[in-house]
């Protein structure tokens, strides 16, 4: 009896405590940590379609994608025809393109990587970009904004170095989600290069997780990419040999 | 008249040394003009021929892309091409799709840096109007039904990637949608054309770059192929009339902006180097018919004297002025015509260096051009020259009043 009242004073005390620690204010660092938490994993293997728009011509892409840390990454189109079998690999900051047509791994180097991956709104470069956000940029918050109705922080980050794409971001993050809702990408003369959207967030354990990304970039008109993962596990056991040149080689 | 001439032909013999100097200024002033413009007429001339070699006399595309051709706007394509084709053959032409896409460029197993341009087009444009196969240094022409997995590097192409005849070349482009899009062909062949622009390309069949560039019945130009580059402007005029192809742009090579405006700037530089030889000579000739003037400024006083008009004073001059300028220019012509003639034949090699710092079709070895026109255009100024130079000083000596004309020593 004592337990059971036990437990439901303890229940209602954290009923009572819970909203009192969501309301804390949160600094930007703090955000951006959570962030972090939310889009950093430790292994991660997805399947997805990307729909690019541009220049009124729409294709898709199947794609199957696995992930290891910051550092690793690796990814196998599926469809369509001419591109299945195209594979990539990421390994720190260099990046591994594998092309079935010519049978040849091609390290992408270079003007290369600023072009836009397979067509889309994001580059090679971007594919490169640690998504650890605390390391890369200094937040300054800025008034709070809401975004779709729902109450979102916003943050001006700027680049700690160059070693980064966009020296300017400027990003609303979802209070309950921790998750950058919008991003407004900036080059470093201030002009609005990309817009990057995180919606239908799906929850993980403790992690928020968007299953669906748009990217569009501000400097062609009309063009969006929109990927939508149709499947997505974290922590699962991967092959090492995923991460290395053979498997870009592997049918 | 008579007495005037002969009195004019007499005063050339009059100072030997001088007349022959004045020749000498009017011979030199007149071989530089024929070799200036016969080597401009060369230089714009060949340009024209490596552009309608290249691209043809004409061609048809869309005018989005014509607007940032620069940056190869692939999307703006020609979609289906066999429609634009047929309607330039029914106007009685050949009609060539063409696709050109600026690609990095590897060879054999190393990765390379290298990029280049690479050309796909039919075999036929490659025979007929790039004359490619006559062009080879190294290897073969593309083997008939193999063509599609087959490519001819251009000379500083194929040394900067270091491909081998035989050797697999891997082209890295992007398709229409700027997904990155790979292609591969044997070497079959290197060729040595007579521009840098062409020795910095390659060639591959149509169909390997529709696949490329993923635009599988287009191409991004039809070139028209007429035979006869001053005839461009006319038959684009006609083209446009073809209700298929309306909805493109049909630009002949004149009309392109850059080549355009390279006329214009020839043209220019035409002027300015003429205007300044024959001012120069001008002035040269000025200076020794001044001195003749002066020496003879009682003379001319004598014959004021005696009844001898003004007008006919400027006339004995000007005569005399132009006996001189046939005595220089006569020769000038032929010592300008005969250093043109070898700067014709033979060119001027310029080397890559040179040409390769423009993105045009400029050959390696800069060739004159002399013509009919050329050659009476110079005589024609080297006697202006005379007469311009002659002019001033004889109005001089027919202004001063006999009296005082005689009263002077000189």
């Amino acid at each position: 009896m004592i337990t059971r009242r036990a437990l439901i004073t303890s229940s209602l005390a954290l009923l009572a405590l819970g909203p009192a620690w969501a309301a804390t204010p949160l600094t930007a660092d703090q955000i951006l940590a959570r962030i972090d938490q939310n889009l950093t994993f430790e292994s991660r293997s997805s399947r997805m379609t990307m729909t690019v728009t541009k220049n009124g011509r729409v294709k898709s892409y199947e794609i199957v994608s696995y992930g290891r840390g910051a550092e690793e990454g690796a990814s196998e189109y599926l469809s369509p025809a001419r591109d299945a079998g195209t594979k990539m690999l990421k390994k720190g900051d260099e990046l591994w393109m594998y092309m079935p047509s010519v049978e040849k791994v091609q390290k992408i180097s270079g003007h290369m990587l600023r072009q836009g991956m397979m067509g889309s709104d994001l580059s090679y470069e971007d594919m490169l970009e640690s998504d650890d956000w605390r390391s890369n940029y200094n937040a300054v918050a800025l008034p709070d904004e809401p975004m779709n109705g729902r109450p979102c922080w916003v943050l001006d980050l700027t680049a700690k170095s160059e070693d980064v794409s966009y020296p300017r971001r400027k990003v609303w993050v979802d209070q309950a989600w921790l998750l950058p809702v919008r991003q407004e990408l900036y080059a470093l003369s201030g002009m609005l290069l990309k817009v990057w959207i995180m919606s239908d967030p799906k929850q993980y354990g403790d992690r928020w997780y968007p299953m669906k990304m748009t990217v569009e970039d501000k400097l062609q008109q009309g063009s969006k990419t929109e990927i939508v993962f149709t499947e997505l596990l974290f922590s699962v056991p991967l092959e090492e040999e995923i991460f290395t040149t053979r498997w870009l080689e592997r049918r | 008249m008579g007495d005037l001439l002969r009195m004019a032909l007499r005063n050339t013999a009059r100072n030997t040394r001088r007349t022959a100097l004045t020749a000498m200024t009017i011979l030199l002033g007149t071989t530089l003009l024929i070799i200036g413009l016969s080597w401009l007429d060369g230089l714009l001339g060949g340009l024209v021929d490596n552009i309608a070699a290249t691209a043809g006399e004409v061609r048809v595309l869309k005018p989005e892309y014509e607007a940032r051709e620069e940056l190869f706007p692939l999307y703006e394509n020609i979609a289906e091409t066999a429609p634009v084709v047929k309607a330039i053959q029914d106007a009685g032409y050949d009609a060539h799709p063409l696709i050109r896409v600026g690609v990095t460029v590897s060879a054999g197993e190393e990765i390379g840096e290298h990029f280049g341009l690479l050309l796909g087009a039919e075999r036929s444009y490659y025979e007929d109007v790039m004359n490619l196969d006559e062009q080879l240094v190294e290897g073969a022409f593309f083997t008939p039904g193999e063509e599609s997995a087959q490519v001819i590097l251009g000379k500083t192409l194929a040394e900067d990637v270091g491909a081998k005849i035989g050797e697999d070349v891997l082209f890295l482009g992007q398709t229409q949608d700027g997904s990155i899009s790979p292609i591969k062909g044997v070497l079959v062949g290197i060729i040595d054309a007579t521009d840098a622009l062409s020795n910095r390309q390659a060639y591959a069949s149509l169909e390997r770059l529709r696949y490329l560039t993923d635009i599988p019945d287009g191409a991004i130009e039809v070139a028209v192929r007429i035979g006869d580059p001053s005839r461009a402007r006319e038959v684009a005029a006609t083209l446009r009339e073809s209700p298929a192809l309306k909805p493109y742009l049909v630009q002949a090579w004149s009309e392109r902006p850059l080549f355009a405006t390279i006329a214009d700037m020839t043209d220019l530089v035409y002027g300015v180097l003429a205007g300044s030889i024959v001012f120069i000579t001008a002035l040269g000739v000025l200076n020794t018919m001044l001195m003749s003037v002066l020496e003879r400024t009682s003379e001319v006083g004598v014959l004021r004297a005696l009844g001898m008009d003004r007008v006919s004073v400027v006339f004995l001059f000007v005569v005399e002025a132009l006996v001189i300028g046939v005595l220089g220019a006569l020769p000038g012509v032929g010592l300008g015509a005969l250093v043109s003639y070898f700067l014709e034949r033979d060119g001027v090699e310029m080397g890559e260096k040179v040409s390769a710092q423009v993105s045009l079709p400029i050959s390696t070895t800069f060739h004159a051009d002399l013509t009919l026109e050329v050659t009476l255009i110079s005589f024609a100024l080297g006697l202006s020259m005379a007469v311009l130079g002659a002019l001033l000083p004889s109005i001089r000596a027919a202004g001063i009043q006999p009296v005082d004309a005689m009263r002077s020593h000189r």
